[in-house]
């Protein structure tokens, strides 16, 4: 459930102003055709009603006439229907791949290098980073643009809405990613629509909005999204890095630090753990303790606790013991854990990395 | 026929190389444009008899970019 919150919010803060730098330019070839239309309509009643009054205010006031919504709205339901027929489509794709920690890690470390050489090649560091946007084979830039061009009636925003799956823009080829990284055509179907629909809101406003405000605004926008992509692409290769446990991710340098104090904090509804039977609660925000402390030189038994958990660390990873194991939404699951050396650490999270937590062996 | 390829300036994305290649609809005499953003060039194919090197030019920076003879 997180998961499709934390898209739907990429897409209202960053995605939709991404994807207008990149279809932007479409939707409003789409709209200046009956735009112009329009316009020499008005005009004609103008002159009809009033001769000489074909003025600049006319034309302000025809742009921002409420028929211009319409054909942006068939725009975005085509694009919402079209992305979440390819979320379905890369979730399958990923279910097929079967991917295991390891290769799900590797995957978002790549998500993540490519967020962040999108957002370097944004701020324009260097023309070698221009190799991170992906350039769809000529023959549909063509053809798109030829339909943008023709663009009669309502059936041009229709068709270039669902067209724009061919030129998806940096923050919505990431998604594409993540939707891969589900395994699961549903889920991945659900994650596009959540994305999209949160795009939504802020194309359709920006849209109407710049057929006034022209490009004045968006070297702007490129920098904000640029800035946030930087983040996100960070945020991804620190996922990848947590997930195949490597000490070098920030998450797992501040467990560390913590680990060395001896401050504990147990979830009170938790049966107490001894250093051979631990009690670790998977809620919805992550795991609690976020430090175990366990007996050395002896097995121990991990019980994961849930109740009513829908969040992705249901599904549990420890990298350095190759366990995965899904939990059940509410109730107990038991990992034997075999004897470790005292001042092992056994770091543990959900399948995407974005849940930590760690266990010390203590002699 | 000449095929000439130019340095363009002011490209930000994929979308601007698609907006470049609209200009051979524009200009009566070009085959052909194929631009690409990430080598920032485009490579126009024209009649030299029908459109001249300057309209091609003016018509990049009607576009809002700025193309220079590689």
């Amino acid at each position: 459930m997180n998961q499709f919150i934390v898209a739907f919010i990429t897409g209202i803060t960053t995605g939709g102003l991404s994807c207008l730098a990149v279809q932007g330019g479409l939707l409003a070839s789409s709209l200046e055709q009956q735009l112009e239309q329009q316009l020499d309509l008005q005009i004609e009643q103008e002159i009809a009603a009033r001769r000489n009054h074909r003025s600049g205010k006319n034309r302000n006031r025809i742009l921002a006439h409420p028929r211009l919504a319409l054909p942006i709205l068939l725009f975005l339901a085509a694009k919402l229907v079209a992305y979440t027929l390819l979320g379905f489509l890369l979730g399958a794709l990923g279910s097929v791949l079967q991917l295991n920690a390891t290769t799900r890690a590797i995957l978002l470390v790549a998500i993540g290098i490519f967020m962040v050489g999108n957002a370097l090649r944004m701020f324009n560091v260097h023309p070698i980073f221009r190799y991170f946007s992906i350039e769809p084979p000529k023959f549909i830039t063509r053809y798109i643009r030829r339909k943008a061009k023709s663009g009669e009636s309502f059936f041009a925003p229709l068709l270039l809405g669902a067209l724009t799956v061919f030129i998806p823009c940096g923050v919505t080829q990431a998604m594409m990613a993540v939707a891969i990284g589900t395994g699961n055509a549903i889920q991945g179907a659900v994650l596009m629509f959540a994305f999209i629909l949160g795009t939504s809101p802020v194309f359709f406003t920006v849209a109407y909005l710049a057929m006034k405000l022209g490009s004045r605004l968006e070297k702007w926008f490129m920098r904000f999204v640029a800035v946030t992509l930087l983040v996100l692409g960070l945020v991804s290769v620190n996922s990848g890095l947590t997930l195949i446990g490597s000490p070098l991710s920030v998450t797992n340098m501040i467990q560390s630090v913590k680990a060395a104090q001896p401050v504990q904090v147990s979830d009170a509804s938790l049966p107490q753990s001894d250093g051979t039977t631990l009690y670790l609660s998977a809620g919805n925000s992550g795991y609690s303790p976020q430090i175990l402390h366990a007996q050395a030189s002896t097995p121990i038994t991990l019980n994961l606790v849930t109740n009513q958990t829908y969040s992705c660390s249901r599904s549990f990873v420890i990298p350095s013991l190759g366990v995965e194991k899904l939990l059940p939404s509410s109730g107990t699951a038991s990992i034997s854990i075999p004897a470790q050396i005292a001042g092992t650490i056994i770091r543990f999270s959900c399948s995407m990395g974005m849940y930590t937590g760690e266990i010390v062996f203590d002699k | 026929m000449l095929k000439k390829t130019y340095r363009v300036d002011g490209m930000h994305c994929s979308n601007c190389a698609m907006n470049l290649e609209g200009i051979e609809d524009d200009l009566p005499g070009i085959k052909q444009i194929s631009a690409s953003y990430q080598k920032g060039q485009m490579v126009v194919e024209f009649d030299e008899a029908k459109v001249s090197e300057n309209q091609i030019i003016a018509a990049v920076e009607k576009r809002g970019y700025q193309a220079l003879p590689a």
